[in-house]
């Protein structure tokens, strides 16, 4: 397997002082993709999805520290945030929420495009510009050489998260770690940027993990599905059959209460009542037994593990009956 | 900063966000204990010694530790421990006004150019920058002649010089501020012009004013300070530093404590503010962030 | 003459940039009936944000003019507007370094503290937050509790028109589904008027009577909800549906395309 990207166990935890490191904030969260393939990690704010992605290029925020393993194609796998640092900019490529944070304001974008690979002396500068060129083609501008000379300024919120995409590819990584790429973008243009990051996905066979808050547009891109809430994975599948038959009761809700074209105008919206604890908070039991429409005693003692219920992995002791009850 | 460099923004964003929160507390608490212990020792020199003007011609230029003089005595017998005491308040009483005065100045013109815009803006920038245009030395000068030895005309002229930098600071932070939603949400309210820039555009400068106000509070002392050793600020009977280095000079070479303790307490109260000054920016400064959150 | 609580009647505002001119808004005209909601859909760029600062009297109409309950819309020094508005960014539209009570009680100014103290702290209550948390400042609520705190501060000025600019574009979905509910539930017993602006057709359809596209500032299609989201007749409007819809609906069997 040339391409594919395999999570272990991966858990973030506060640095506790000297020995004893805090207790588990977020994980463990574990899934294999094999190259090609999109694995969408959503979950709304708090919930950790942004943390997760950081541990995997190594750079998490001070206090904070990974344990488990990250496997990049057939390499030797990872255990620490230096390993994975390292990668980056070779094996792992990432895009931002905001174009322009990408960029040096100063410079025009064209050298912008090549300096990392020719920093790291991955290929040579006649290679590098053309590859950057060809990219800049596939990304839909015919000119790529005079897009070169335009400073980040002159760019649309659309033209430059193309060319920030473009620049995350140049080394061609094997994993490209997405976040919220799409949402400062308007709508017309979103489904055209996730279908070039698709296009290039497959056509280098690289693993893309997109983080997002909007349910419906990743699941439309991806094949893997991770739902986190407040730091744990609490449902883990095939895209289409989570959105199909969703087993954990927030995934459920959430999905009802996401607004959908179609359907009545002037409805009243499914929402879920009260809030997301944060990752912090310890939580004993379930830590979603508070919201939970068919919470049980039980939810509030025991903390439901990841299991599989009929081709999916959901972390609730009701998940059968939460899966009657939407059928 | 290409996204291949982002990694080493990010990571220069983490470094400098560990050093700068030891330095936050650092650099105020430094600052503060340097001024604090200057107002003590200005307070204890006047409990211990004489009257700093009191001359005593029997120990006329008394080196250090003779005679009940702790750091000597100038060619006229006066204690220059006293004096170096009564100086420090003198440098605190003029930086004090001087700020208190360029400030409330200064920001009120910057306030209302900033929020009023217009022709208003115009007209109050120009008359900043024609103040900027004039050396303060041969102002000072020309003063010296009509203005003699009053501290009240000091502490305007050096204000005069002194109130562009607040007016730039309020109104250019004015400008980002008065954009916000809240300050809408106040119009719409129905609060007046004049609430909404003390209840909402006020409270957003305050840090920064003060920022400001620390370094300028040296740089009034300074003032005061070179424009008595020039003769040109403050003679006897009050007490300043400057005045004293300027006797302490003529008699350097005999005589080395008449310049040099003025010339460190001054030098130390320029450094206390400065450090007060980047301290309360530290410690309000948040914006090391790495690009993610 | 309908009884139409918001009018605008050839709206235009032209801006100057630089040395160029730009029309963020060119000949707009519409009504809204009183107690409906009309959702405002376009793009960044369409000049929707515009629109809520002229409903509202922040700014002033190049040519044209915009009429609340047959008086025109200007802002009056002293009594809170009669168009009150709820911002995008919710930590924007409050004050940090004041109190919520404050915030909500600015509307306020003609009664003595203790009245105001009481009117603010019921609104609070009504949409949602605790009487322990009214002593707090902004920095610690949620996005969904702070744009709560705004609708209470708009409430509290008893305005006969709520502009709403995005209100819920930066919140989790399923907060956003709280805001809207609250604001459908708080519609019906109070019976303000709505001008809803949103680049989500989703959205919209939730909340609207009426629905009015707006592009480079121009109005391209305006016709009643239901009709609407049926067939919209404009090319652009046809677009802005088409992009919107899921491909994938939840609920039903997709077609994989395998890597």
């Amino acid at each position: 397997m040339t391409g594919g990207l395999h999570v272990s166990n991966l858990t973030i935890r506060r640095t506790g002082d000297k020995q004893r490191a805090g207790p588990v904030m977020i994980g463990p969260v574990s899934f294999a993709a094999g190259g090609g393939s999109t694995v969408g990690l959503v979950g709304e704010t708090g919930a950790g999805k942004t943390l997760v992605l950081r541990a995997l290029m190594g750079l998490l925020p001070a206090g904070f520290e990974m344990a488990g393993e990250v496997q990049i194609g057939a390499d030797a796998p990872h255990q620490d945030s230096a390993a994975l640092r390292a990668e980056l900019g070779r094996r792992i490529g990432v895009v931002l929420q905001s174009p322009f944070t990408a960029f040096d304001p100063l410079r025009p974008v064209g050298a912008q495009v090549t300096e990392g690979v020719l920093r790291r002396k991955l290929m040579s500068k006649v290679a590098a510009r053309e590859h950057a060129a060809g990219l800049l083609r596939q990304m839909g501008f015919d000119q790529p050489n005079e897009l070169g000379k335009l400073f980040p300024n002159q760019l649309s919120g659309g033209m430059a998260q193309r060319i920030a995409i473009a620049m995350s590819v140049m080394p061609s990584p094997a994993v490209l770690l997405a976040d919220e790429p799409t949402s400062a973008l308007d709508a017309t243009l979103r489904i055209r940027v996730l279908e070039l990051l698709q296009g290039f996905v497959r056509q280098q066979h690289a693993v893309l993990v997109m983080v997002s808050h909007d349910l419906g547009l990743v699941a439309d891109f991806s094949q893997q599905l991770i739902v986190l809430y407040s730091g744990r994975v609490v449902e883990s599948g095939t895209a289409g059959e989570l959105l199909a038959r969703p087993r954990h009761p927030y995934t459920q809700a959430l999905i009802a209460c996401t607004p959908k074209l179609g359907l009545d105008g002037g409805r009243e919206l499914p929402s879920i009542a009260g809030s997301v604890p944060s990752p912090l908070q310890r939580i004993a039991g379930c830590r979603f037994a508070a919201r939970c429409p068919i919470v049980t005693e039980r939810c509030r003692t025991e903390e439901p593990l990841l299991r599989t219920v009929g081709g999916a992995q959901v972390a609730c002791h009701l998940a059968e009956k939460a899966l009657a009850r939407h059928d | 900063m290409s996204a291949i460099n982002l990694p080493d923004t990010l990571l220069r964003g983490e470094r400098s966000e560990r050093t700068a929160s030891r330095h936050r507390r650092g650099s105020l608490t430094a600052g503060l204990i340097v001024l604090g212990g200057m107002l003590v020792f200005s307070v204890a020199a006047s409990l211990a010694g004489g009257s700093a003007s009191h001359q005593d011609l029997a120990s006329a230029l008394a080196p250090p530790g003779h005679g009940g003089h702790l750091f000597g005595a100038d060619a006229l017998g006066r204690d220059v421990m006293s004096w170096v005491g009564g100086g420090i308040r003198t440098s605190f009483e003029v930086a004090v006004c001087v700020v208190a005065l360029s400030a409330a100045f200064g920001c009120t013109v910057g306030i209302l150019a900033g929020y009023l815009g217009g022709w208003l803006d115009a007209a109050l920038m120009r008359i900043a920058d024609i103040q900027l245009s004039i050396p303060p030395l041969p102002l000072f000068i020309a003063a010296s002649v009509i203005i003699v030895n009053n501290l009240l005309s000091l502490v305007i002229l050096i204000s005069i010089v002194g109130w562009v930098p607040y007016a730039r600071l309020c109104r250019a932070r004015t400008l980002v501020i008065r954009e916000r939603g809240y300050v809408a949400a106040a119009r719409l309210a129905g609060r007046r012009r004049g609430a909404i820039a003390v209840l909402h555009l006020l409270p957003g400068l305050t840090t920064e004013i003060a920022v400001l106000a620390s370094l300028q509070a040296g740089i009034a002392l300074l003032w005061e300070a070179g424009l008595s050793f020039l003769g040109l600020g403050l003679q006897p009977p009050y007490v300043s530093l400057g005045f004293l280095m300027s006797e302490g000079k003529e008699v350097l070479s005999q005589a080395w404590w008449v310049a040099t303790f003025p010339g460190i307490a001054l030098a130390l109260l320029v450094v206390g503010f400065n450090l007060t000054g980047d301290g309360i920016r530290d410690l309000f400064n948040n914006d090391v962030s790495g690009g993610l959150r | 003459m309908t009884d139409a609580c918001v009018v605008a009647e050839n709206l235009t505002k032209v801006y100057r940039s630089g040395h160029r001119l730009v029309r963020a808004l060119d000949e707009v005209s519409f009504e809204v009936q009183a107690g409906q909601t009309l959702a405002v859909i376009g793009e960044s760029g369409s000049g929707k944000s515009t629109l809520t600062r002229l409903i509202t009297g922040l700014e002033l109409p190049t040519t044209g003019r915009i009429l609340i309950n047959g008086a025109p819309a200007r802002l009056r020094s002293g009594r809170p507007a009669s168009a009150q508005l709820i911002f995008q960014d919710p930590a924007g539209s409050l004050n940090p370094y004041r109190k919520v009570w404050k915030s909500v009680a600015e509307p306020l100014r003609h009664l003595n503290r203790r009245a105001r103290r009481s009117a603010a702290a019921e609104m609070l209550v009504r949409v949602g937050i605790d009487r322990d948390r009214h002593e707090d400042r902004p920095g610690r609520f949620s996005g969904g509790q702070l744009q709560r705190i705004a609708i209470a501060r708009t409430l509290v000025a008893r305005a006969d028109v709520l502009l709403c600019d995005e209100p819920t574009s930066a919140l989790d979905v399923s907060v956003q589904a709280q805001i809207l509910n609250l604001l459908r539930e708080l519609q019906q017993d109070i019976g303000f008027t709505c001008v809803f602006v949103t680049h989500d057709l989703a959205v919209a359809q939730v909340v609207a009577d009426h629905i009015l596209v707006l592009r480079d500032g121009r109005v391209r299609e305006m016709a009643g909800a239901a009709e609407f989201f049926s067939g919209p007749r404009d090319p652009y409007s046809r677009a802005l549906v088409a992009s919107t819809g899921n491909r994938r609906q939840p609920a039903s069997p997709h077609g994989e395309d395998a890597p």
